[in-house]
């Protein structure tokens, strides 16, 4: 994402006047490494958009400080860098295997209904929508809306809006 | 003649779609008069498409209409003066929308 720093920054480059391009990317750097350090200490579960954000503003950095001769700072960020996209790896994969875990329910019902999974008792209020853990990639379920009900299975990591018909 | 009228159950299933993607950040501004928002999606459309003088005309245009406070219209609008490697221009609206908007949205946005 191009922000009004790194894009100045960007121009200055162009135009060849890296020091001030560099004093441009110290700010996006700084903002980011701190976004980061926040998002990180609150365990944020989406920040590995903004950990690729961070890398993206080292490595910008970087391309800078090689091409002012500083080298060995250079590759400092450029190690930050490689750290950042790890983490968001990380990050990503543990949301992703938390999300392939669990089923959303949305009661999309004019009445409250019940949905029974795993033995599992989940009551719904009208436009509630809750999500629930999967013991395997596909789960048995027991829908019971008013005096109606009806089973089938739902499959790990989908949503599920439950609507009443009538024919 | 009894009629039975059966209630049938269904669940519906759908994936989950990316729903974060917001058109505006928290706390920005979105009151603008409809001509100049429409103006300005416009100009996003026109630089998405490479149509870059098109898009800052279309830029200025929603500001002008209403959408001078608004920080995206500046800063896509210098983003398509650099990419039309207007760099003199693009600093100066990079410049501009540093000290108008300070900090942080110079480097959210």
């Amino acid at each position: 994402m191009r922000t009004a720093y790194s894009g100045r920054a960007a121009a200055y480059e162009n135009k060849g006047d890296f020091d001030k391009a560099l004093a441009d990317h110290k700010m996006v750097v700084l903002f980011c490494a701190l976004e980061v350090e926040i998002l990180t200490s609150l365990d944020a579960p989406d920040r590995g958009e903004f950990l690729r954000e961070a890398a993206q503003a080292y490595r910008a950095r970087a391309k800078c400080l090689e091409v002012l001769g500083r080298r060995e700072t250079a590759l400092v960020d450029r190690k930050r860098a490689d750290d950042f996209d790890a983490d968001a790896r990380k990050v990503v994969s543990k949301v992703e295997k938390a999300k392939a875990k669990s089923i959303q329910l949305i009661n999309g019902w004019t009445e409250p209904v019940t949905v029974v999974v795993d033995g599992t008792v989940y009551p719904l209020a009208v436009g509630e929508q809750k999500d629930i853990p999967a013991s395997a990639d596909a789960v048995t379920y027991e829908l019971r809306a008013g005096t109606y009900q009806a089973t089938g299975s739902l499959a790990a990591g989908k949503s599920y809006t439950i609507r009443v018909t009538t024919p | 003649m009894l009629t039975r009228r059966i209630l049938r159950v269904t669940v519906f299933a759908f994936t989950i779609g990316l729903t974060g993607i917001a058109a505006a950040t928290a706390g920005e501004r979105t009151d603008f008069p409809p001509e100049a928002r429409q103006r300005y999606e416009q100009g996003r459309d026109l630089q998405k498409k490479g149509q870059l003088e098109e898009a800052i005309r279309a830029f200025e245009e929603a500001m002008r209409l209403g959408m001078t406070e608004f920080p995206r219209a500046h800063l896509y609008r210098a983003n398509s003066n650099l990419d039309l490697k207007k760099y003199d221009t693009a600093i100066a609206q990079y410049t501009k929308f540093i000290e108008e908007f300070g900090l942080e949205k110079s480097c959210r946005y």
